[in-house]
């Protein structure tokens, strides 16, 4: 699975049989670690709701301090550094930029944001605790010894347990599986299940937190499609609007920061991050389109810059790729390089290629469509109906009676709704999130052993 | 940040301490003071009960102490309900004139002196001797937490003592009746867990699906206040199966025989009818009863609140008696281990009653469990005053509304404590109370045997003063002495070391770690001597007819507030109320810190889908939990595991928080012990 870990890597051991769920290591990492009103670690939990047959179990995480820490592969500032000597991963304030983009890589949720700072922190492994000897605090502080810390190689246990959603980074960290029986509930108790309180997913990603970055991908496509649509010749760009749009998307995507005056620290991890290499690409993009604008310059220069304004498109779409739920891995019919391509294909009066570009994203929403109730998830209907009135359904209409100006609003509407969509729907997995996959499968295979329905209508 | 690593060039010393909360665990703590601030609370490993480390009320001290919301000067209520502060003359002026009026007219004991069990301590007695000199005062018998399980075990075996918690390991077969150990004395758990690890069963017994029931074996949801039914069931199949200790019966117990016919009367079938059991986890408990020693019963708190807890509790205990399992490792009734209540001249809880031979000074009068009511009824002479430490009474005691009623009818309230409580709120004056660590005291326990130092390590903070300078200072004003130290830590460590030197035990030592009680048994009963008036466990208890007026065998009757009584409160109201404790709090306290508060913002209802169902309610909805008495608004939340017909809501929430629980509950006594029956309450719900 992943390649084995350091020499000296350090892990923790949790019992899931000694956990009460109690949060005394929540507690001791705050109070450890002088954190304002937050907790590098996380106790979440199996059945809350205490449905029959299934027992509540807790799981009990800081950071992993990973064999490949996807953290540290994401993070575009290159705030993140791994001690080959301990196997520590650990997160430097001075260069973080507060992007949060470590949250969405980490599946443990280990990376958190400290508000007032405005700057990701993460567990240290108590590293001045073990200077001195001392195991971390939460280990030192948990009531019942549910959980341990030691060499890797050394330690007992099994690599996975319930909210683990997975191994791929090769977390350093082990488990004493739990021991008991599924309980049995006594039916006069009446302690039946019913079909609902499986736990609430708190989603990581969500429109009203991310709509600064629904603007700046989707302006940042516009600009890309205007360029474009120039460099066909199809229209001549006013230089002031497109000024005013680049400083509004540059503005957006460095406010969202924790630390904007560190933003150019974004473009340190090329080698790995798709975020770098969006916000490399996409400056080069801008610089040259500016130069375009206000330079004569040779035209290979303008279709280099609309080559490297697609290219910056692809890096936005992968960027997202850490966050896709199934249905859209492939492709996401919001995708600003399909958004990018529309809009120039529009622009420039290309309709063979609008009909294309249009095919495939209406093919790719409609499979969407067609996934997510399948899933259990809400389709949103009302969204879809709204999205596809204007986005397919009124441009040509727009176009023959009200001119090409209002069926471009139409697009563009389709596309803004779109794309919210897409924030809406994206996903990254979590110790909760998998928690609630993992009680949805229990339930579903107890009741397969009872055919009766017993489990449901106990 | 800080980086935590930065204590260099920093003063820090390290404390011994322990945790003086109303509690099991009561946790021995290595404190580390930097700079005259908390900076850290570890384990103390010399106490094997807590060795691994005080529980997340325990660290959350580092807030605690130095919290924004901490009463760091005497406050006077001003006209408008707001609190102004005061200077300390001004404020013992005030007592002064008032304590004085008050001796003259109506009389002195028209002052209620009203202390809880907010913290533990041999200083707490100073309360008592100032209100003795002041002329006496009208004050509570009874006790809120657990008297009908003291009594009920007084009358059985005749002591509260039990093996020590560590003992635990050695036992084949656990119970825990009606005991959340996971959320209540989670360092029992670990002796659970171990006992476990080496092939121990567990049953738990409990109407609520709580985080200790995840580990059992055997998990039996009996209806809230059948626990005794649940346990004569159980008797009669050990007698009929003969899976009885004859021998251990025949020579140190007495009323067997009476017992078995009392055992006999209800038919197993019956019994399951009463507690809503099938009659399987009967024959399950009994199966594991007669045939794993040793067991050892842990009975919880929760389960003798109800009017008919004193025999329930004896009816429980009576399964140990009949397979012999006491006095033996890993067997026994852990209840209360009284073992190191050493300094206690009465012991529990006969300290609790009121005196046979009132001396006139003291004049016990209130029942601590109807405060509200008796205050409100006293006339002879009628209350005028209360001076309230260590308590909120206005939550934790039933019946909120009569209690709130009782304090606003009198002239002039004084209550001493660190935060504005529900009670505080209700105060002319509140003064200031230390922490735990402004004044060195030395405390018990209950559940192990230590005797520990809580250590003086910080400068009590702003004006506060501890509370033997306060009643120094107004003896002073009001011409008489106490035999009590006042500012001076000398003066304090001095009187300690004077209480302490009959049992050749020394603060330095104290200052180590903690120390086992003189004369601590390890395995208690283990010489098979029992202080009853019969020398021999009682099973039919004299004492308890004529105390009591109560059938001197544990018979199982309805309690008061049952669905199955035919009186007008129960049918009109369904639902069992269920208040228990959490993890987050010990009663009220702890949940006002922003740690705690960021695990436990608001209170919840806690309902099974079902019932809801019935009610048109849907998880997270807003629900009014009502009866006759009170009604609470909260958001519902659905838990499966819950019993039908039962609703519980965490105690202890603040009236501020919306969540005060005791305003649905009814001012009674149980049937023995003089406690609190505020469990014996029905309830209905409907969507708010």
């Amino acid at each position: 699975m992943t390649a084995p870990q350091s020499a000296g890597q350090k892990a923790f051991l949790f019992d899931l049989n000694r956990c009460t769920g109690c949060q005394a290591c929540e507690v001791a990492c705050t109070i450890e670690n002088q954190l304002d009103g937050f907790s590098w670690r996380q106790v979440t939990s199996l059945n809350e709701a205490h449905h029959a047959g299934v027992s509540t179990i807790h799981l009990s995480l800081a950071c992993n301090h990973c064999e490949e820490p996807p953290c540290m592969e994401h993070c575009p500032a290159l705030a993140y550094d791994k001690d080959p000597a301990t196997g520590l991963v650990s997160l430097d304030a001075q260069r973080c930029i507060g992007c949060g983009y470590c949250s969405w890589a980490c599946p443990y949720d280990a990376p958190k944001l400290d508000d007032s700072a405005g700057v990701m922190t993460k567990c240290t492994f108590c590293a001045h605790r073990q200077a001195e000897g001392l195991e971390p605090a939460c280990v030192e502080q948990c009531p019942t010894g549910a959980l341990g810390f030691g060499d890797l190689a050394e330690l007992p246990g099994v690599e996975l347990a319930p909210g683990m959603p997975t191994l791929e980074p090769g977390p350093s960290i082990r488990f004493v599986p739990w021991r008991r029986e599924e309980p049995g509930c006594s039916e006069a108790s009446g302690t039946g299940n019913g079909n609902v309180g499986l736990g609430k997913r708190r989603r990581k990603i969500s429109l009203r937190s991310e709509w600064p970055l629904v603007a700046f991908t989707l302006i940042a496509a516009a600009l890309v499609a205007v360029h474009t649509a120039s460099v066909a010749g199809a229209l001549v760009i006013w230089p002031p609007a497109f000024l005013a749009a680049t400083a509004i998307a540059m503005g957006l995507s460095t406010l969202h920061l924790g630390k904007p005056l560190r933003a150019w620290r974004a473009m340190l991890n090329v080698r790995r991050s798709w975020l770098s290499r969006e916000i490399v690409l996409f400056s080069a993009f801008l610089g040259i389109a500016m130069l375009c604008l206000l330079a004569p310059v040779p035209p290979w220069l303008h279709w280099g810059a609309a080559a490297l304004g697609f290219a910056a498109l692809f890096a936005v779409d992968r960027v997202y790729d850490i966050a896709r739920p199934p249905e859209s891995r492939l492709a996401h019919s919001a995708d600003v390089l399909l958004t990018g391509a529309l809009l120039a294909s529009v622009l420039s009066g290309a309709m063979l290629i609008v009909a294309a570009v249009a095919a495939v994203k209406l093919g790719l929403y409609l499979f969407r469509k067609i996934s997510r109730p399948r899933r259990g998830l809400d389709p949103r209907w009302s969204w879809s109906a709204l999205r596809a009135g204007f986005g397919f359904a009124a441009p040509l209409p727009a176009l023959v009676t009200a001119g090409p100006a209002w069926a471009l609003a139409a697009i563009a509407i389709g596309e803004l709704i779109d794309r919210c969509e897409l924030y809406e729907e994206q996903e990254v997995p979590t110790p909760r999130g998998q928690m609630v996959v993992e009680l949805q499968q229990r339930l579903a295979s107890r009741r397969g052993a009872q055919p009766d329905g017993a489990a449901m209508e106990a | 940040m800080v980086s935590p690593g930065a204590l260099q060039n920093k003063s820090m010393a390290v404390y011994t301490t322990a945790c003086p909360r109303n509690c099991y665990s009561t946790c021995a703590m290595r404190v580390e003071v930097v700079d005259g601030r908390l900076r850290r609370i570890q384990p103390h490993p010399d106490n094997r009960a807590t060795s691994e480390g005080p529980c997340l009320k325990g660290l959350s001290y580092v807030e605690r102490v130095v919290s924004p919301d901490r009463i760091l000067h005497p406050l006077k209520r001003r006209p408008d309900g707001t609190f102004g502060r005061i200077s300390w003359r001004e404020a013992l002026d005030l007592i002064t004139e008032r304590l004085e009026a008050y001796r003259h007219d109506p009389g002195s004991q028209s002052v209620l002196y009203y202390a809880a069990s907010g913290t533990k301590g041999l200083l707490n007695a100073a309360g008592s001797s100032f209100w003795r000199a002041y002329g006496g005062s009208t004050t509570t018998y009874g006790d809120l937490c657990w008297p009908a399980g003291l009594e009920a075990t007084r009358l059985t075996l005749g002591a509260n003592l039990h093996n020590a918690p560590w003992d635990l390991e050695n036992a084949s077969l656990i119970v825990l009746w009606g005991k959340n150990s996971a959320e209540t004395n989670i360092h029992q758990t670990t002796f659970v867990d171990r006992a476990i690890e080496k092939g121990a069963k567990l049953v738990v017994i409990d109407p609520r699906r709580t985080q200790t029931a995840e580990r059992a074996d055997l998990f039996i949801q009996p209806r809230p206040g059948t626990d005794g039914a649940l346990a004569l069931a159980v008797a009669r199949l050990l007698i009929e199966g003969g899976r009885v200790d004859r021998e251990f019966l025949g020579r140190h117990v007495l009323g067997f025989r009476r017992f078995r016919e009392v055992a006999l009367e209800i038919s197993l079938g019956e019994s399951a009818a009463i507690c809503e059991i099938p009659v399987s986890d009967i024959e399950r408990l009994a199966e594991a009863l007669g045939t794993l020693a040793p067991a050892t019963i842990c009975a919880g708190f929760g389960m003798q609140r109800y009017t008919n807890s004193g025999q329930t509790m004896r009816a429980i205990l009576a399964l140990l008696v009949l397979t012999g399992n006491l006095g033996k490792p890993g067997a026994g009734w852990q209840f209360a281990n009284l073992q190191s209540a050493v300094f206690d001249e009465v012991a529990d809880p006969i300290a609790f009653y009121p005196p046979e031979k009132p001396d006139g000074v003291a004049r016990v009068s209130i029942s601590t469990a109807r405060l509200g009511r008796d205050m409100l009824a006293a006339d002879d002479p009628p209350l005028k005053m209360a001076w309230v430490e260590r308590g909120n009474p206005v939550t934790q005691n039933p019946e909120t509304h009569r209690v709130i009623e009782a304090f606003r009818a009198l002239d002039f309230r004084v209550v001493v404590d660190q935060f504005l409580t529900d009670t505080a709120r209700e105060a002319d004056l509140v003064l200031p109370a230390k922490t735990m660590f402004e004044q060195t005291d030395v405390i018990g326990a209950y559940w192990h045997p230590y005797l520990q130092l809580k250590q003086k390590m910080l400068d009590p903070p702003g004006e506060v003063k501890t509370e033997t300078e306060v009643y120094q200072l107004l003896a002073g004003r009001l011409g008489f002495e106490i035999d009590f130290p006042g500012t001076d830590d000398a003066e304090v460590d001095a009187w300690l070391e004077r209480k302490l030197a009959r049992f050749d035990i020394t603060l330095d030592q104290l200052r180590e770690g903690p120390v086992l009680a003189p004369g601590h048994q390890e395995i208690a009963f283990a010489d098979l001597r029992f202080p009853t008036p019969s020398g021999k466990i009682e099973l039919y208890s004299e004492d308890a007819a004529e105390r009591w007026d109560a059938d001197p065998l544990p018979r199982f009757a309805e309690s008061e507030e049952s669905p199955r009584r035919a009186t007008s409160t129960a049918s009109r109201y369904p639902l069992y109320f269920m208040t228990p404790n959490t993890k987050n709090r010990i009663h009220s306290q702890f949940n006002n810190l922003a740690m705690i508060r960021r695990l436990s913002d608001r209170p919840l209802a806690m309902i099974h889908p079902r019932d809801a169902r019935e009610r048109g309610v849907v998880d997270g909805d807003k629900v009014r939990i009502f009866n006759d008495r009170g009604s609470l608004e909260l958001e519902a939340s659905f838990d499966h595991g819950l019993r039908r017909g039962c609703v519980a809501v965490t105690n202890g929430w603040w009236m501020t928080d919306g969540g005060a629980v005791n305003v649905c509950s009814q001012g009674r006594e149980t049937d023995m012990g003089h406690g609190a029956a505020f469990h014996d309450n029905l309830v209905d719900f409907e969507k708010a």
